[in-house]
């Protein structure tokens, strides 16, 4: 290779690099972005482990101890966070209930940033009719509120955790797809892509090695915002009923029955929806920070 | 001018068409909607007789003609469950959910616009970095999320306000708090980074050396030449506005599109929610043509370019 | 031309200004003391970065609030250093105009130049809409701006550099103030506009018999309207005296050393330009003793320890500058 491009690459790489150090001004590990990602590592952690950890099987019903308040026991058993309606226990409900907003959160969100990055390099790389179809469509579907369609797609073709994440990517890859584009056309006018097309590069390597590395950065910005969108859409559509099926507990789910109970077992609805806060806020400020340190233009998408 | 009609019409068509065609094939693929209105203890002649009657029973082709020409005169055949003709009963639900999405946002605004210059103004204080803080909570916080804590907290244990319905004057203070938090965070973190970038430009420096208070630089000037930018993410917004509105419906029974498209879900009610589907893509449209209008009058210098 | 017998309209003496940075405090400008008179154009000339605007700005109170300044600034005789924001603003409003060098930046592109200039007249008079626009209009012819009633209903994008600047330059004097800043008000323009832009300066200044600071680190166009000129070098004031005698018999190396540099018409094509060895500081890095001692040629042992004092008279037209070794001294 070129020295040239070498150079050019290792100093993308150590671009990046030097944007995610923290700042040696401050304990690098005491600032609000990576609490909060250690904070969310831990709750996930603990919501895919639940099967070995968590007490209570979160499906079982035992109508006698149905709306049981928190901290309640009842013979063995440790009721932490209440019982439901059906005598299910809340806190096993909640901690099982995350797997679903986790995985869906950053399964949803990897696939449309792959997609949507994907598309969008086309679109900047061969400018053309890829540019323009691809373009139009992101401008039609950000202009739409996506969700009804999802409502309506899920509704009727049923649900179920292939179909929420195929809806949710569906309706979320375009942000990155936008993204991509900008900062590829960007990259397409600088010094060192022009000297790289010169000396013949082209094709895949040309973009996997040039312009790919100048985006990764401002997407995964974009992608921490997208989970918190896509664990939002989630909940939204299990409070619907249009969720993963029934019988699987999701927050949004435990809070649209709890809804009903509000009045006299507020327990049901407030942990989860405490949850779905939490954790969307968590990732929001862990995305804000990234944001500072690597591209805090994103912040205004 | 005629630019950007031309543009939006074709928007809204391409979206109608787009949507349409997507459920009408998903309709169709996902099962027999003749079943779902039959039951399950339906005869077979039953079936056959609403297949008929639907014209489910004449070819694809056939059948999507139709379903193009009927959109066309804005006919989506009967709900099942009302027995009435869909569009109209679409839109009698429509007023409501203007009127919420109408003050949820008057209210974002009303707040996010003092909010958003005070965090501006007062960047370095406590009580700056606070508002900042709690606009990232209002951003974490989904809408029907809030409107639960709002009914706990105002209807369940205050007893001030009711969570149900529109019967009340004040049934309209917690869905729009609701639907509205969302935005008005939003705005009051933006307001605040466009207030900064603009507090470095010229003519707020010839607006002091005038000797013209902050007040009216900052609520005249800076304002107006903000809204430029604003405006154009307000357009972004409008699309996921709606959705949120829909949840919001959801939550507190509104009696808006929203609540009959969700229980159209419930009931697999296939033309209501067609024809509910229709209806907000076609408003989501006219509103963006209306934020395009707006542009076209707030920033001077496009118009000069358009004429 | 001064009048002699009046208080001049601004008096600074022992102007220093403070900057807080992140990395600590700036000592921007250093001592400087220099006063305007009614009818009087004082000139500021120094190359960018020696702290013309800063030094003048204190003045009208438009220093970014990192700024610390301490000295003494008496306007028409009143001590204004320390008033509280409210007053300062007054003052601007009524007694002090400011031209800015960028005009295009200086107007508000959401609003017509008519709407800007009514509004001064709106707010500080209480003037009704329609007067207010009857003003605006008469004020653009004021400032030689052809067809005015059109011009005022359009935007600051529809005007060309030099319209827009003459519309800032309305703007400044449209409540005649005693005091005209005008800070590089021909740096950003056409050269051909240049000429046109200082005539009508020139005018309203003989008009309405204000006193003009005049921000710029153009030679010609100090020569042009200057009745006394304050050279300035890293924060300081280091010559000062009436124009004619600054230019034509400079005393301060930096000042001979200045105009030694201009090219001169007629001189043939195969002569060298005249430089100053090394490049102005940043107010960050200012030396230690002289300001300008590094680059100077006539420099001593003393220059680099001991700041030259200045010896100013308060109006009037002696000259003065700071230099330990002055051509001529012994």
């Amino acid at each position: 290779m070129q020295p040239k491009l070498a150079i050019g690459n290792l100093f993308l790489g150590s671009k990046i690099a030097s944007k995610i150090t923290p700042n040696s001004k401050k304990s690098a590990f005491l600032q609000a972005g990576p609490i909060c990602l250690f904070l969310l590592a831990l709750a996930a952690i603990l919501s895919f482990t639940a099967n070995l950890w968590v007490a209570q099987d979160p499906g079982y019903q035992d109508l006698i101890s149905r709306l049981k308040p928190p901290f309640t026991k009842v013979g063995e058993l440790n009721y932490y966070f209440g019982t439901d309606q059906l005598g299910r226990d809340v806190f096993s409900r909640l901690i099982h209930g995350g797997k679903i907003s986790f995985a869906v959160g950053l399964i949803t969100a990897t696939l449309a940033m792959i997609i949507g990055g994907a598309l969008g390099l086309i679109a900047a790389y061969f400018r053309g009719w890829q540019e323009a179809v691809i373009l139009r469509v992101v401008d039609i579907q950000t202009a739409f509120p996506f969700l009804i369609v999802a409502i309506a797609i899920v509704s009727i073709v049923g649900s179920g955790l292939t179909t929420i994440i195929t809806t949710l990517v569906i309706w979320l890859w375009t942000p990155f797809a936008r993204l991509a584009h900008a900062k590829a056309l960007i990259v397409k006018e600088s010094e060192f892509y022009k000297a790289a097309i010169s000396s013949g590069r082209s094709g895949f390597g040309l973009v996997s090695q040039h312009i790919v590395p100048n985006v990764v950065g401002s997407m995964m910005v974009v992608w921490t915002f997208i989970v918190a969108q896509t664990i939002i859409a989630e909940s939204s559509m299990s409070y619907l009923g249009l969720g993963v099926p029934l019988s699987t507990p999701t927050w949004g789910s435990m809070l649209s029955e709890g809804r009903n109970y509000l009045e006299n077992a507020w327990w049901i609805a407030v942990f989860p929806a405490f949850a779905i806060m939490l954790t969307v806020f968590c990732v929001n400020v862990f995305g804000d920070w990234l944001s500072d340190r690597i591209d805090p233009q994103t912040k205004k998408i | 001018m005629i630019r950007i009609l031309g543009s939006r019409l074709l928007q809204l068509i391409l979206v109608v068409i787009g949507i349409g065609t997507l459920l009408f094939f998903l309709v169709r693929v996902s099962g027999d909607p003749a079943l779902a209105i039959a039951g399950s203890d339906a005869t077979a002649e039953n079936i056959a007789s609403i297949r008929q009657s639907l014209g489910l029973d004449r070819s694809i082709l056939e059948q999507y003609l139709t379903f193009l020409q009927n959109l066309c005169t804005l006919n989506f055949g009967e709900s099942y469950t009302y027995l009435l003709p869909a569009m109209p009963l679409i839109l009698a639900a429509l007023p409501n959910t203007l009127y919420l999405s109408f003050v949820a946002f008057l209210l974002a605004i009303a707040i996010a616009v003092p909010a958003g210059i005070y965090a501006a103004v007062k960047r370095n204080s406590f009580s700056g970095k606070a508002v900042m803080s709690f606009s990232m909570l209002g951003q974490s916080i989904p809408p029907f999320v809030i409107g639960i804590f709002l009914i706990l907290v105002f209807s369940v244990w205050l007893r001030w306000l009711p969570s149900f319905g529109n019967e009340a004057g004040l049934s309209i203070i917690m869905p729009s708090v609701a639907l509205s938090a969302v935005l008005m965070a939003r705005y009051t973190r933006l307001i605040r980074a466009y207030f900064l970038e603009e507090l470095n430009r010229g003519y707020v420096r010839t607006g002091k050396s005038l000797g013209f208070t902050n007040a009216r630089i900052w609520f005249k000037h800076i304002l107006r030449n903000i809204s430029v930018p604003m405006l154009s993410l307000i357009g972004i917004d409008l699309g996921k506005f709606v959705g949120g509105a829909v949840i919001v419906e959801a939550v507190f029974a509104w009696p808006g599109i929203g609540s009959l498209m969700i229980n159209a879900v419930k009931a697999r009610d296939y033309p209501l929610l067609e024809a509910g589907v229709f209806a907000i893509a076609v408003m989501v449209v006219l509103l963006n043509l209306i934020v395009d209008l707006l542009y076209l009058y707030i920033d001077p210098r496009i118009r000069a370019k358009v004429n | 031309m001064p009048q002699n017998n009046q208080t001049p309209i601004v008096e600074v003496s022992n102007l220093d200004v403070f900057f807080n940075t992140t990395q600590g405090q700036l000592h921007a400008i250093r001592s400087t003391s220099w006063s305007v008179s009614q009818g009087e154009t004082l000139v500021i000339l120094g190359e960018s970065g020696a702290g013309k605007s800063v030094s003048v700005h204190a003045v009208s109170g438009l220093l970014p609030s990192t700024a610390k300044i301490s000295g003494s600034i008496k306007f028409d005789g009143e001590q204004i250093l320390g008033s509280d924001e409210e007053s300062l603003r007054k003052l601007r409003a009524e007694k002090i105009g400011v031209i800015f060098q960028d005009p295009l930046a200086a107007l508000d592109p959401c609003f017509k130049v008519g709407a800007q200039i009514a509004e001064i007249f709106t707010v500080h008079r209480g003037m009704s809409k329609k007067d207010a626009w009857d003003e605006a209009i008469k004020l653009l012819d004021s400032v030689q701006i052809p067809d005015p009633e059109r011009r005022v209903n359009q935007f600051s994008h529809q005007l060309s550099g030099g319209q827009r600047q003459r519309v800032v330059i309305a703007m400044a004097i449209a409540l005649s103030p005693t005091l005209l800043i005008a800070d590089e008000p021909t740096t950003a323009l056409d050269a051909s506009v240049q000429v046109a832009v200082l005539e009508l300066i020139k005018k309203l200044r003989n008009e309405r018999k204000m006193a003009i600071v005049l921000i710029t680190h153009n030679i010609g166009v100090a020569a042009s309207i200057a009745d006394r000129i304050a050279v300035m070098y890293g924060g300081r004031i280091v010559e000062i005296g009436d124009a004619k005698e600054v230019l034509q018999s400079p005393r301060h190396p930096y000042t001979q050393a200045l105009l030694a540099s201009m090219p001169k018409i007629g001189s043939s094509a195969t002569e060298r330009l005249v430089t100053i060895t090394g490049t102005p500081p940043s107010l960050a890095t200012i030396p230690g003793g002289c300001s300008f001692h590094t680059r100077c040629s006539r420099v001593i042992a003393k220059c680099s320890e001991v700041v030259p004092e200045i010896e100013l008279n308060r109006s009037g037209s002696l000259h003065s500058f700071a230099c330990h070794n002055p051509e001529g001294a012994n």
